[in-house]
């Protein structure tokens, strides 16, 4: 019998290269390593920013001064040398491309390599891409299509510049300078990012979509993201990352906000795939992220997030339900394998009347990985008629991973309802030999069962991203799923 | 003598409880290195404050053995009334003592874990240990009542209770009594031998302003079954802590609670059970009624070690809020880091069922009478599963 036990799968999950381990030869622009005023102000300076923003980072970095890491989440890792790192690492060619025909070939390949060629894209999916390639946006596609409609795509800095008034409304409103460590950190660095705004009554005909990757050795990515919503318009909003294959742990500490006024609706979803160090658990990105979406009334926040890469995972795509009837989701597939580590969940703070959250968490840890979720359901007092479902479920694979689950639930308001569930286990024998019983190979019975363990959060992606995150997921389960 | 808690840790003597020297350093430690009591920044203090314990005036109590002995009756009585331990003759195979002489060998098993145990350990002024010999079933469950009374006292107790191998017995404890600013922290040490089987039931009831620190910490060897039934009513403010060493094969732990609170009533549930070994399963269920101004805390934790394959972990939590000043919060947590399990955990909170209430209504009961009926039958799962007749009796009461 050609037996493809679990073993076996869990070794191959153990032997899997990562394929998007190369680094591009192309030069860059990179501040020396070293976080002090001086520095902020360099950045600042290259970007060409108004005085209110290097107050903002100003403000951010004193406040980051007198605040410590955090230590509760459940991972272990040695904490990075914040004076190692390089803020800045931009590729050299700045200037504006006008047609795509003048970029640099070699960042083309990379694209192409990372399957987001923009052309293809462009002609094809009609997906507009914001491609951030170490910290600075290097070209956002279909932009004057979707100008018509008065909506607003680009990269953070062109924001800055162009749309000031916005983006100085909105920054920080959603996660204030204060909020953490890595949010702060982020506050006084970020470098580039993507920024969004749809105005009233309109609805995005195309997904918008960012494309993150570290290229640089020796820099941290901190992105920083802010889409705005405006009263009754939709969005839907891709982000994907990757990184070389270093031997080093790379930083990545990136802010999104997300603004939903009175009945828009975000749909935000992620496929993260960055480099999660060897197999000895040697090199990795270090994704610290704080993620948070503020809803007003019967607005509508959507995260969809399938993570398979990192070294380290610290995230927590969070939703303020501040609106009455405003609603909050949250679809995770969290896969960790080797020595990964993810502590990562959501928070849904229930504020205005009839608010409703859902949370859907899929957990699969192989090999020496630890997988944590951690999430918080919090129903304030005014909330009344409040409605929360939360289920997190955990898959093992291999006896020395471990599956951990930390929720917590905090209600004020006796007119709620909250449900929790939470089980761990692993692919049930009787599950695999009713299978095998009807003629499935072991190893197809294993791929249905983890595409049907993580079929409710891949419904929810945008087509062109399932397609992509079930590529990712059967890359990090070769053999088993696809 | 007399002072904070604090003060109380400092002044009184290293216990007659023989505890090693060195958990009582780690005790010192802790207590030491703290200087003040945990604070809400702490994540087993997350939901509980503590300024008011801190605050308290107390001057210990004095714990004197009465040399007569309790009239015989469906249950061997153990009661701590006035400052003083009065007990009934102990039937074959039990004994029963209060010299705070306690089994050496158990302690070195024992860990000390978090604020209440270090004060515990520093300061216990005393406690019943009991041991049942191997292969002896008490006919009689035991029963042991505190009766607390009087201001600004300070009761520290540690009892222990050693079953020997496939020993079967059963034990009801009683919280109850008035006392005005008053503490008591209260451990018990349930060390359950192989093949043994313990039932315990526990009532708090104490009224007043009574500030009570409740820990069970379970230790069990190969195929032993251990349940407990944590019932807390109407206390001003009570925490419990459950810890369960499931240590060997084949060990069953069920672990239930209910707690009703009213007016400002906060009770705090926390339970923790290490499933250290394989083959073993465990059953949590608590559940939860709040009404006025009152708080709620659970806070669940199963953590399955590395080599225990085959466990069978299950966590259920509810509560209901009667009002919209009443709050709850519940952790339910799993930890696992063996593949071969099938752990689960469930939490709910909402309100009463509007429609069953409608229902009963519509047949002419009154909505005090009706919502009565429905706390009755959510907390029947429960009260159910105590077998203690008082406290079976005493729960009635109480809901009817």
């Amino acid at each position: 019998m050609a037996g493809y036990t679990e073993n076996e799968l869990a070794k191959d999950l153990a032997d899997k290269e990562y394929q998007y381990g190369f680094i591009s030869e192309i030069d860059s622009d990179v501040v020396p390593p070293g976080l002090n005023e001086q520095v902020i102000h360099l950045i600042s300076a290259k970007k060409n920013e108004p005085a209110w923003l290097l107050d903002y980072r100003l403000k951010a970095f004193e406040v980051w001064k007198t605040m410590t890491e955090p230590e509760w989440a459940h991972v272990a890792y040695q904490k990075p040398d914040f004076q190692a790192i390089s803020y800045y690492a931009a590729p050299k060619q700045t200037k504006k491309f006008e047609s795509w025909d003048d970029v640099d070939p070699e960042m083309k390949e990379t694209m192409a390599k990372l399957g987001i060629s923009l052309e293809e894209q462009q002609r094809l999916t009609g997906v507009a891409v914001d491609f951030v390639m170490d910290s600075v946006s290097v070209g956002t596609s279909f932009k004057a299509k979707l100008a018509e409609l008065g909506i607003i795509f680009c990269s953070f800095s062109e924001a800055v510049q162009e749309h000031p008034a916005l983006v100085q409304q909105y920054l920080g409103t959603v996660v204030p300078i204060t909020d953490n460590f890595y949010a702060a950190l982020n506050s006084a660095v970020f470098s580039d990012g993507s920024f969004c705004y749809i105005p009233k009554g309109v609805r995005c005909p195309m997904e918008l979509s960012t494309y993150f990757r570290i290229n640089a050795g020796g820099t941290g990515q901190f992105e920083r993201t802010l889409v705005i919503a405006d009263e009754s318009s939709y969005v839907s909003y891709l982000e994907g990352c990757t990184a070389p294959q270093r031997d080093e742990n790379q930083l990545h500490a990136a802010v999104v906000e997300l603004i939903a006024l009175n009945n828009a609706e975000i749909k935000y979803s992620t496929v993260q795939n960055w480099y999660p160090g060897d197999k000895e658990g040697k090199g990795g990105v270090f994704n610290f992220v704080t993620k948070r979406g503020l809803c007003e009334a019967h607005a509508k926040i959507s995260w969809t997030q399938v993570e398979t890469g990192s070294a380290v995972t610290w995230k927590y795509p969070s939703c303020i339900l501040k609106g009455d009837y405003s609603v909050g989701e949250f679809f995770s597939v969290a896969v960790t394998n080797n020595y990964q580590q993810a502590d990562t969940g959501t928070k849904m703070i229930h504020l205005g009347k009839h608010t409703k959250s859902t949370i859907i968490s899929k957990g699969i840890s192989a090999g020496h990985s630890q997988n944590s979720y951690r999430g918080l359901v919090q129903i304030h007092k005014q909330a009344d008629h409040a409605r929360n479902f939360s289920q997190c479920d955990s898959l093992l694979m291999g006896s020395v991973s471990g599956a951990h689950t930390f929720p917590y639930i905090e209600c004020k308001n006796a007119s709620a309802q909250i449900e929790h569930e939470a089980t761990t286990s692993k692919i049930g024998e009787d599950q695999l030999f009713y299978c095998q019983q009807r003629g499935i190979s072991e190893e197809k019975a294993i791929s249905l069962i983890v595409n049907g363990y993580c079929k409710e959060v891949l419904n929810q992606l945008p087509m062109e991203f399932a397609v992509e995150a079930q590529k990712l997921l059967s890359i990090s389960l070769e053999g088993s799923v696809g | 003598m007399s002072g904070t808690l604090i003060d109380f840790c400092k002044q009184l003597e290293p216990t007659a409880l023989k505890l090693p020297a060195a958990l009582l350093q780690a005790a010192r430690d802790g207590v030491e290195f703290q200087h003040h009591f945990p604070t809400t920044r702490e994540e087993p203090w997350k939901y509980t404050r503590l300024g008011r314990v801190a605050a308290l005036k107390l001057t210990p109590v004095n714990i004197n053995q009465s040399a007569e002995r309790l009239p015989a009756s469906d249950t061997i009585d153990i009661i701590f009334e006035h400052e003083t331990w009065h007990c009934a003759e102990p039937t074959a195979g039990l004994h029963i003592d209060f010299s705070g002489d306690l089994d050496a060998s158990a302690w070195n098993a024992c860990t000390l874990q978090g604020h209440v145990q270090h004060i515990n350990a520093l300061s216990a002024q005393g406690g019943v240990a009991i041991r049942v010999d191997a292969n002896t079933t008490l006919i009689k469950p035991i029963r042991i009542i505190h009766r607390l009374q009087g201001e600004h006292t300070g009761l520290i107790l540690h009892h222990q209770l050693v079953l020997g191998n496939h020993a079967s017995a059963q034990v009801e404890v009683f919280f109850e009594g008035t006392s005005e600013d008053s503490y008591a922290n209260v451990l018990f040490d349930f060390f359950i031998g192989a093949g043994a089987n313990l039932h315990a039931d526990m009532l708090q009831q104490t009224k007043g302003t009574h500030y009570g620190f409740h820990t069970q910490r379970i230790y069990q060897q190969k195929d032993s079954t251990f349940a407990l039934q944590t019932l807390t009513a109407n206390t001003h403010f009570t925490r419990n802590e459950v810890e369960v060493f499931s240590q060997e094969e084949g060990t069953h732990t069920q672990l239930y609670g209910a707690f009703i609170g009213r007016e400002n009533n906060h009770i705090d549930n926390h339970t923790y059970v290490h499933h250290k070994a394989p083959n073993c399963t465990s059953d949590e269920n608590y559940k939860g009624v709040l009404a006025d101004k009152a708080t709620g805390v659970f806070n669940g934790k199963v953590k399955v070690y590395q080599d225990a394959q085959k466990i069978n972990a299950y966590q259920s939590n509810k509560n209901i809020l009667l009002s919209d000043s009443a709050s709850i919060n519940a952790k339910p947590e799993l930890e696992i880091y063996a593949d071969d399990v099938k752990c689960s955990h469930g939490s709910t909170t909402g309100q009463l069922d509007q429609h069953a209430l409608f229902f009963l209504r519509a047949r002419g009961i009154s909505e005090t009478k009706a919502t009565d009926m429905l706390i009755k039958g959510f907390m029947a799962e429960i009260v159910g599963a105590v077998k203690s007749i008082h406290i079976q009796e005493a729960l009635h009461a109480l809901l009817d």
